[in-house]
């Protein structure tokens, strides 16, 4: 026997994420992707030097570990989603039972999140866990900088690459939403991960080469991309090297992937009756 | 049904929430800890010269200290003086090493009422303690005449008032800490222009204490050998003060010949031949410009070192080393004959060759000491102890050290040649030396300074075929021009604002160690070439051998110099795994531009102070800085078959 | 983009590929047929019992481009009335069960349930009903049953599809027949006032549509209005209570089974279909 659901849109929504959450453990590919991404994040830590300096090297040392293997992540749980309930016929289905398209669209996004959440927010705190154990003991007759390093400093790491992987889970639901066919799905996202981990970056460096772009505007591009968001986010916020930039552009970025792309699920999941 | 349910999923999700709201708290919750002034002792110290710390240690003056904590370092720097601080805290290589100052603080001078004394030395009023004032609010008086035996400084005031009636008082000028940045200098370049001029100094030193001996040779003959007296110990009681004892060619037992006035014993060369019996020292010098020259000893002792008694338990270890290592037996003993001579003498010794205790200003000129040939059966060729001396153009073969030292500060061993011992120069407690152009071969160690020496000046020595070629202790050693070449182990970069210049580094089994534990040594316009592994390092934080933009050579690397400015593009870190093959196994090259290892690579750039351990050049050199002396060499780095 | 009816043609009936020039000839020869067969409203021809439709579509019209799939019909299906949809492949009957359904819009025209417009839920069963990897046919009812308001005896459900003895095997591992009724099973969740079932019985066994339509039947006596598309005219002779033949985009006939049957003086269904849509097969081809 099932309770009947009678919270509405709140009620489906938890619904579908269940469902999304254990479709995604029970994906073997998904999860053996979650499993290189946690080894590797803890690899970096454990081979580079940074675990043994501080929190802030490691920080600088898993930028771009995180940079390219978070997205990569975030598409693969995320790029077929709306796609997979829609060439199964279930996306009509599910019409029939009244659930909404908020509801469905934040359904999918939250399971789907979680598990991305879980997985690397997990990693990157085991990652964090290594600092303590490799670094060298504190000399006692010298007083600690204790500005330098903190755990705060990675705490804040953590949370950003959080908030990047959501960004970019988001933009990828969107793909899976917008794509009638996988084919077309796996183009779309294999190439906006280029774009994200390549083509800003890469535009930026050719718009400054080019004179079309000021030093001051460079800024502004990265906060485009959810990549150079999080980069700045990091470098600006997490360990306080960058300085100069404001974060709100990196992070007003980052936010506005994330609704954009939700937005552009929710219209594109289905053309609703009347 | 499975544990993901909605319900749960709900519990998950807030639960995920808080924990991220709680995360993000960190945002709020300030990522450095408080900034705060600490004790000076507490801080990893650097900046300034040795003489001036001692000096100030000793005579209770003042030397205006900062303090600076750096974004990316886990301790605080101390600088002696805030001139060097201001120098040095902005240069590209501290923001390399050690990020970004956060905070600068400087003594502060505004309630300790400052004086400046005749010396030019700053006192506080009753020696109270002055505090700290964060330099950025701080005012300074340049100018006023106030300084530190290296030269003049800047003192600053919390209190802009208090720095006027300063400057209105004794002069000068009042001025920010902006602008005292601005004012400084490179503070490479002046700590090099310090040591050099210390070197020069030395040497200057030396020439004159040298020609100051040269009158000891020049004694009249009162008494000959054979002729005056019937035997050595008879004629030196007998021959009067300021005159010569001339000992013909021959061979003379002798037992104990003590020199208790001024005079010179001089033979006719190594044909003179003096032997003792065995037992004991053979020739004592115990007057002041007393002298032994162009003669040969044997017959001595074979106690190197003598077990001093434990009579007095307040004996501590240097002393006792002092009177065992001083009493040993030896060729010639130079006891409190200061500005004495030994010239142009053979030793042959199972124990020590010469020894000077409380000589000062003693000669040791163109001896040659043939120790045992078991380093670990002889001893020392010649020991310093306790006073400035002299030794050089002499040649040390076998025994153990070549020129032992214990707490013979400022003096200059230069010139000579050691071969087949243990160590050429060992130095304990012994600070403000100059070990130059001295030629070693295959000893353990070329030159080793022990105990935390300061100031000591290590230039132009060639070290071969030995275990090490050069391990400091201490600090402020000046290390340049010395060529390290075939040992196991070319120089180690050890101690604490020691500085590294123009030395060649060619062919060791391992080029150069790093193992000290702060990163305040200067290691640059070195050749570091052919040599099995270029780095070695293991204790401290990544260290960046680089200042002013410029590094070190470290071979022909396959990297790219696209502007030609004599720089490769990218930073070299010999020590890392990588980049210690490149240029030796094609296979380096490929793996250094991987993504992976340039995201490192970039990644530890980034912040090299709170790396772990290694060594990164940020600018490293396309041409050697000597090359003729690597041509005769024939040192290159070639890649390994 | 959003509007993904285009690709429809090509998965609406899949055991055929109907061309684009074909189905413009249906239209041409249904335009023929319409004098014939007046076909608009049903209500007073049936032995509905309420004077309500249960679900009711009026002048519904739709285009896949250039193609007229419906050409203004009307259906309107009393409470337990069971309305049997028939005409050849690629005529629309998945498009209008799909407006019934109201998981599309139509170009014009609109599907009213019940009393309130787009409000209570209409079970649906489509063609090629898929379901989700990995979960269990259980755990797939009791996920659909989050969705209405009632509690749902999930394995009462399984019960009268006849997948009792499969509830715990995985949705993956299921039968061709037994996913359709699987399908079946999910319609119902919830008790739905109007089911809309596309080809129920495609890929069943001759026992298995048996049941199906036991099932149908059931639900019409229980007050279900039932709209279904299928190609087993020999049940659906027996068991319908009114069949519209679909062609061209137009109603060619809407009548009980015995009415359709003898108008087209023909000895069953069978044939009275074959008679009734020979114009275009013919013309068709």
């Amino acid at each position: 026997m099932s309770a009947g659901d009678r919270d509405g849109d709140i009620g489906d929504l938890f619904a579908i994420a269940a469902r999304e959450l254990r479709t995604v453990v029970r994906t073997p590919a998904v999860v053996a992707l979650s499993v290189v991404f946690g080894l590797t994040v803890v690899a970096v830590a454990a081979a580079g030097s940074g675990a043994r300096g501080g929190y802030v090297p490691l920080v600088l040392d898993l930028v771009p570990f995180v940079e390219a293997l978070v997205p990569l992540l975030a598409v693969a749980l995320c790029y077929r989603a709306v796609l997979s309930d829609r060439e199964s016929g279930e996306l009509d289905v599910l019409r029939t039972f009244d659930v909404s398209r908020p509801a469905y669209v934040g359904g999918v996004y939250l399971g789907r999140g979680l598990a991305l959440v879980f997985v690397v927010f997990g990693s990157l705190l085991a990652a964090g866990a290594t600092v303590p154990v490799l670094s060298p003991p504190d000399p006692t007759f010298l007083a600690l900088n204790e500005a330098a390093d903190s755990p705060v400093a990675f705490l804040r790491f953590s949370v950003l690459a959080v908030l990047f992987a959501l960004a970019v889970a988001a933009v990828a639901l969107a793909v899976s939403a917008a794509a009638r066919t996988a084919r077309q799905a796996i183009a779309l996202a294999v190439g906006l991960l280029v774009a994200f981990v390549v083509g800003v970056d890469a535009a930026a460096v050719a718009g400054l080469a080019s004179g079309n772009l000021g030093i001051d505007a460079v800024p502004l591009v990265l906060a485009a991309s959810p990549n150079g968001a999080f980069r700045s986010l990091v470098l600006g916020v997490a360990v306080e090297t960058g300085g100069s930039t404001s974060p709100v552009a990196a992070l007003a970025g980052l936010v506005g992937w994330v609704a954009v792309a939700l937005a552009v699920a929710v219209l594109t999941a289905w053309r609703p009756v009347e | 049904m499975a544990l993901v349910t909605p319900e749960t999923t709900r519990w998950v999700a807030a639960a995920t929430a808080l924990v991220f709201v709680l995360a993000s708290v960190s945002f709020v919750v300030p990522a450095s800890g408080s900034v705060s002034p600490v004790p000076f002792d507490d801080t990893v110290k650097t900046g300034g010269t040795s003489v001036d710390v001692r000096t100030a240690e000793v005579e209770g003056f003042e030397v205006p200290l900062a303090q600076v904590h750096f974004s990316r370092y886990r301790y605080i720097i101390g600088y002696y003086d805030v001139t060097t601080a201001a120098a040095d805290v902005s240069t590209p290589e501290s923001a390399r090493q050690f990020g970004d100052p956060l905070a600068v603080f400087v003594t502060d001078y505004a309630t300790v009422s400052p004086d400046i004394d005749d010396d030019g030395s700053l006192r506080t009023e009753h020696n109270r303690n002055p505090g700290w004032t964060k330099a950025s609010e701080a005012s300074f008086v340049v100018d006023s005449g106030a300084r530190v035996p290296s030269g003049p400084i800047a003192v600053p005031f919390s209190d802009a008032g208090a720095a006027r009636s300063f400057a209105d008082a004794h002069g000068g000028e009042v001025v920010d800490w902006a602008t005292l940045r601005d004012r400084a200098g490179d503070p490479l370049s002046s700590r090099l222009t310090a040591f050099e001029s210390s070197v020069a100094a030395h040497h200057e030193w030396a020439n004159q204490t040298t020609a100051a001996s040269d009158a000891l040779f020049d004694r009249p003959v009162s008494t000959v050998v054979g002729e005056d007296a019937p035997t050595v110990e008879a004629a030196v009681e007998s021959a009067p003060a300021n005159t010569t004892v001339y000992v013909p060619a021959g061979t003379y037992s002798v037992d104990a010949v003590e020199l208790n006035r001024s005079i010179t014993l001089l033979g006719a060369g190594s044909d003179t031949r003096l032997v003792g019996d065995g037992n004991g020292s053979v020739v004592h010098l115990r007057a002041e410009q007393s002298a032994v020259g162009n003669l040969s000893v044997s017959g001595v002792g074979e106690v190197g070192t003598r077990r001093v008694r434990a009579s007095n338990e307040s004996v501590d270890w240097d002393t006792r080393v002092e009177l065992a290592y001083g009493r040993g037996d030896a060729g010639i003993v130079l006891d409190g004959a200061n500005e004495s001579a030994v010239r142009g003498v053979e030793i042959d010794t199972p124990a020590s060759g010469i020894i000077a205790r409380e000589s000062a200003d003693s000669v040791v000129d163109g001896v040659t000491v043939r120790g045992a040939d078991n380093p670990s059966d002889g001893f020392m060729g010649v020991v310093l102890i306790g006073e400035r001396s002299v030794v050089q153009d002499s040649t040390f073969l076998g025994g153990r050290d070549g020129v032992y030292t214990h707490r013979a500060d400022g003096s200059v061993i230069r010139d000579n040649r050691m071969e087949d011992g243990r160590y050429g120069v060992h130095q304990m407690y012994t600070s403000d030396a100059l070990v130059a152009d001295n030629v070693v071969r295959g000893d353990r160690i070329g030159v080793v300074l022990m105990t935390r020496p300061v100031g000591n000046l290590v230039v132009g020595n060639d070290v071969r075929e030995s275990d090490f070629g050069f391990m400091p202790a201490g600090s402020d050693t000046y290390v340049a021009d010395n060529v390290f070449a075939g040992n196991d182990y070319g120089m180690d970069v050890s101690g604490d604002r020691q500085v590294y210049v123009r030395n060649v580094v060619a062919g060791n089994g391992v080029g150069v160690r790093g193992s000290s534990t702060f990163p305040t040594n200067v290691v640059v316009r070195n050749d570091i070439v052919g040599n099995d592994v270029r780095v070695e390092s293991s204790l401290g934080p990544m260290r960046t051998w680089t200042a002013g933009g410029e590094g070190n050579y470290w071979g022909d690397l396959p990297l790219g110099d696209a502007d030609g400015d004599g720089v490769y593009d990218r930073a070299y870190q010999p020590s890392g795994v990588v980049d210690a093959e490149l240029g030796r196994e094609p296979g380096a090259l490929a793996l250094s531009e991987s993504p992976a290892v340039r995201a490192l690579r970039h990644a530890r750039d980034a912040v090299s102070g709170l790396r772990g351990s290694g060594v990164v050049d940020a600018a490293p050199r396309t041409e050697p800085v000597r090359p003729e002396t690597l041509a005769a060499l024939n040192a290159t780095e070639e890649t390994d078959d | 983009m959003t509007d993904h009816e285009p690709t429809e043609p090509q998965t609406d009936e899949p055991t055929t590929m109907p061309n684009p020039e074909s189905a413009t000839t249906a239209e041409t020869a249904s335009d023929e047929l319409t004098g014939e067969t007046a076909t608009v409203d049903a209500d007073a021809d049936t032995a509905a019992e309420s004077s309500r439709p249960a679900i009711a579509a009026t002048d519904l019209s739709h285009a896949f481009g250039d193609v007229r799939v419906l050409d203004g019909v009307s259906l309107s299906v009393a409470p337990g009335e069971i309305v049997a949809l028939v005409g050849p492949n690629g005529s629309g009957k998945s498009t209008l069960l799909r407006f019934l359904a109201r998981v599309r819009a139509p170009d014009e025209g609109s599907v009213a349930v019940g009393s309130e417009i787009g409000r209570a839920r209409v079970g649906y069963l489509p063609q090629q009903p898929g379901f989700r990897a990995g979960f269990s046919a259980a755990d797939t009812l009791e996920f659909y049953a989050q969705f209405v308001d009632e509690d749902v005896d999930v394995a009462g459900v399984l019960e009268r599809v006849g997948l009792a003895d499969a509830a715990s095997r995985r949705v993956d591992a299921l039968s061709g027949g037994m996913t359709r009724l699987l399908g079946l099973g999910r319609a119902l969740v919830g008790d739905p006032a109007v089911v809309v079932l596309d080809e129920p019985a495609s890929g069943l066994d001759p026992g298995m549509v048996e049941r199906l339509f036991g099932i149908v039947s059931d639900l019409a006596d229980a007050g279900v209005a039932v709209v279904l598309s299928s190609h087993n005219l020999g049940p659906v002779e027996r068991t319908a209570d009114r069949v519209v033949v679909l062609d061209g985009g137009r109603f060619v006939a809407d009548d009980d089974p015995r009415a359709v049957v003898e108008s087209a003086g023909a000895v069953d269904l069978q044939t009275a279909f074959g008679d009734l849509v020979a114009t275009e097969e013919v013309t068709g081809r």
